[in-house]
Order: C-alpha cells, then structure tokens, then sequence
C-alpha cells in the first residue's frame, strides 16, 4: 500500500513540475495603428527565385507622432501574421423552386469564413424585406411550430400546417457533417428556424480566429392555400465582421 | 455564382488629434471567377457583450468624422466592378473636425455586394449577397498616449472545489475600461499555491473599448485561448491572481479517498472471506 501511495504521489508531483508552454508575444505599450499602410508602396515581391518584402516611403521605423496622428511603423512583420478577412457564399441564387400549399419547399447555401490572427468573427443575415409578389403580397415570416420564435430565437417548426418563411444556419465540417460549430448559440439543431429581420442579427459567431469555417443555410417556406400564386423573391444580406 | 472576396487589413487602430485628415489604404480581393459589382460604405458602431461583437443597431453617426474615398474614380456607396480575381486598393480618406470630443469613435469600413436589381425572377426565392468589414478604432485626444484605466472587475472560478486529478478548472475574467480610450488587456495569470507561484500565463492583448468590458483569454501562439488550468494538483486552497484581483479554489483527494475506501473494503473481505 505504501508503494502505491509513493508511486501516485510521484506521478503528482511529476506533472506538476512540467514546464509550462511558451509563445511569442507581439506587443508594445506605445503602439497605436496595427497592420495600418500609410506608406507610398510596401508588399510581397516574389519572381522564380526570390522573393522580398518591402516599405517604401516608411522615412522613420519606430514609434512617432506626426501631423497630428500616431502610427506604429517597421512593419514588416506583419507578414508573419494574418490580417485579413474572407468571405465566402457558394451560391448566390436561393431557388424555392415552384410553391405547393402544405409542403415545404427548401433551398441550402453554404458561407465560409477566415479571419485575422487574434479574432473571431460574427456573421450576421438580414432580408430586404418579406419574400414578397411586386404586388406587394407577401409570405409571411414564421412564427415556428408553437408560435414563439422570433429574429433571434430559433425555434422547431416542422408542422406542415405552419406557414411562413424561415432559416436555418448549422455549422459544418469539410465533409458537410454538421457540426454546429458557430452556430450552436443561435440554432439549436437543423430543424430549428427563425425569421430573418430587416435588421442584421447574429446567425454564426465565434471568439477565436478560425480558418474556413462553414455552415450551411437552409430557407423554407410554407405556404397556405389561401396565398397568392405568382414567384414571391427577397434579397438576403449575409454581412461578416471579425470581432475588435 | 459564389461571392468569395477578401479585405485586408481587416482591423485598423488609430489615435489622431481633433481636425486632422488621415488616409487608409485598403484591399478587396474578388477571389471568384466572376466579376462582382460592389460598393464601399463607412458605418458606426458600439460594442455588445464582452466577446469583441459589434452592434450596428441605433448606432447614430457621429457628425465629427466625415468618409470619402482618395480614390480618383470611386466615391463612398458608389458601384464599381471587381474582375475576376481582381485585388483593388481602396483608400479611405477620415476628417475629423477641430470640434471632435476626446475620445473613441469605432466604425466598420464594409464592402457590399450590389444586387444592381438582379432578382431571380422566375421562381420563389432570392437573391444573397455578401458584405464584409473592417474595423477602425479611432482614438481622438490632444496627447499622444491618452490616459486609460482597466481593472479587472471580475474572477470566475469554474468548479470552486475539484479533486486531484480532474477536473480541469476554467478561470473566466471581466477586465473593465472605465476611461474614454480603448487599451489592449496585458498582465499575467498568476496561480500560487502554498505561496508558491505554480503557473503564470499571459493575457492575449484583447481591446477593451471606452467603457465597456471584456472578457479575459490567454495567449498561446499569438491567439487568445481559454484560460484554464489543468489536473492533476496538490491537495489545498489555489489563489488565482489577475491584475491585483484574485479568487480562490479547493482541491480535495476526492478520487484518492474514493479509490483508500474501495480497496479498503475489498482487503476487508478477503480477511473476511479468509478467516471464515
């Protein structure tokens, strides 16, 4: 008993002394502007067998005060980072296809996004306005299965007698495995939906950096017997922004 | 057809004295075979919650900042099209007038995808569109470092009590900003037990804007990360320090005395067992 006692307290004791990770840090007290180009030209030159980065019209690396404005300058190592931000959607046309009462017709879409070392980002959907004839006759926003969701809180709405128009947006992997990733927050599972807002709201976020992540978006409508025939349209806003 | 397009930088920080211009070049990258009509617009916005998430709602512009574009052709909400894997410098030109207050002004440089009235029209559904956008932070103030106070406010030990191997325990802060000037969190981690210092992790420089809040991560490989601490640990009480705040928690043998009792009772009833 006395050996097994010594021999956990070893193994304690060894994980407790493990030396803790190290990372380089970029930081200074006394900068203001990160990854600003106030210069005349700078960038990436690369031919077959070089390849150079430069500044031009960058007169005094350091930190200094100029016409009023503070810069941080020398920066050429921003090329070991990455500040930018991408955005994809794959697919621009939401085809709803021909309506049919009590059923619900469907169409997916899938956004990608990549953002700068340090940032997570948000992306957030807002409608132009109701799927809508140029009459002016629209399909209504869903209210979901029980009534209760709203632009941002998605709800199950699986009932066929339950008309409207929704979506969906669940996180994905590179095999198009949900994941919910992203998303989780906002929609619970792929049959939860909401109505989109005139106004952008929140429908994928997250606080670290990521590198293409996607989701996919699904659209639905339901319609009653009683609406209107004709080709209803909106246009969706899909707005991404990396967190400050 | 996709929308796939790129702008860089996709942040820019700033401090400038009231009625200065300043200019700011930006890329947009029409990563896609296909050409892309968009426009370029300047919006304002607060901070929501203490994850760095903006919020465009109610936000009113600020009539001491004016946006144009230096770009000889293009003017601000004004279409123009990106060719085919075109990259396409954009330089913002900021004036602010000698009147504007001391402090923070925080604004989105977006690119918007323009429909330019292509609607689907031959069946139920619609058009999307992309838009994507940059952050500017601008700091307005007569000095060249503007004072700002961060305190952190709160320590959020998660579980209190734990055993000696699991499990781990997340440590969750708020720093807060009460001054007018955004600043970047610094400072360490530090976890002592018995008054021993047994770990020390950095704080990723996160921005905490002008009065608002933030919540702690920690620096690994130049990205913030959750801040947790990881089993197994000595038996007693671990102070977590932040910035001068700290918090405690407990751990107990849990496991050890779980695993003392089983064995105990098994020993027991092999002698049990034997002397019957």
């Amino acid at each position: 008993m006395k050996k097994i006692s010594f021999l956990i307290l070893v193994i304690v004791y060894l994980f407790l002394v493990s030396p803790k990770a190290l990372a380089q840090h970029f930081t200074s007290a006394s900068y203001i502007i990160d990854w600003g180009n106030f210069n005349i030209t700078s960038g990436k030159k690369v031919s077959t067998n070089y390849s150079l980065t430069d500044t031009v019209g960058q007169n005094a690396p350091g930190p200094y005060q100029s016409a009023g404005y503070k810069v941080k300058s020398g920066f050429q190592y921003i090329y070991e980072t990455f500040n930018q931000l991408s955005f994809v959607i794959d697919n621009l046309d939401i085809n709803l296809g021909t309506l049919t009462a009590g059923v619900a017709s469907t169409a997916t879409n899938i956004i990608t996004i990549s953002t700068p070392s340090g940032h997570g980002y948000q992306i957030l959907t807002q409608y132009n306005h109701p799927l809508a004839l140029t009459s002016g006759t629209t399909i209504p926003d869903t209210r979901c299965d029980l009534g209760n969701c709203t632009a941002t809180s998605a709800k199950t709405w699986t009932s066929a007698s339950i008309y409207g128009f929704g979506y969906n947006v669940i996180g994905i992997n590179t095999s198009g495995v949900a994941t919910n990733i992203g998303t989780s927050g906002y929609f619970g599972s792929s049959t939860a939906y909401r109505p989109f807002s005139s106004t952008g709201k929140v429908a994928m976020s997250e606080t670290v950096p990521v590198q293409n992540h996607s989701a996919r978006v699904s659209y639905k409508t339901n319609i009653s017997t009683t609406q209107a025939a004709g080709s209803y349209q909106s246009a969706i806003i899909f707005t991404a922004v990396p967190n400050y | 057809m996709p929308f796939n397009t790129t702008l860089k930088p996709a942040q820019v920080e700033l401090i400038a004295r009231p009625g200065i211009t300043l200019t700011q070049a930006y890329n947009v990258i029409n990563n896609s075979s296909s050409p892309l009509v968009v426009s370029a617009s300047v919006l304002p916005w607060q901070p929501r919650g203490t994850d760095g998430a903006v919020s465009y709602e109610g936000v009113p512009t600020s009539p001491d900042f004016e946006f144009s574009l230096a770009n000889s052709d293009l003017r601000l909400n004004q279409s123009f099209v990106l060719r085919p894997s075109e990259n396409r410098q954009l330089v913002l030109k900021i004036k602010s007038t000698s009147a504007t207050p001391q402090g923070d002004n925080y604004f989105t440089f977006f690119i918007n995808q323009d429909l330019g009235g292509q609607l689907n029209s031959d069946s139920t559904g619609g058009q999307a569109t992309g838009r994507l956008g940059s952050h500017l932070l601008i700091s307005t103030s007569n000095t060249e470092n503007p004072p700002s106070t961060l305190k952190t406010t709160s320590i959020k030990l998660t579980p209190r009590f734990t055993d000696i191997f699991f499990p781990r325990v997340s440590i969750n802060g708020i720093i807060s900003n009460e001054s007018d000037y955004f600043a970047k969190t610094t400072g360490k981690i530090t976890v002592t037990h018995r008054g021993q210092v047994v770990t020390e992790t950095e704080l990723f420089p996160h921005n905490v804007l002008a009065h608002s809040d933030r919540s702690i991560a920690c620096l690994s490989n130049n990205d913030p990360v959750p801040c947790v601490l990881h089993p197994p640990f000595w038996p007693g009480v671990y102070t977590v320090t932040i910035n001068n705040q700290s918090a405690d928690f407990y751990v107990l043998p849990f496991s050890l005395i779980i695993f003392g009792i089983f064995v105990g009772s098994f020993i027991y009833s092999l002698i049990r067992k034997t002397q019957k």
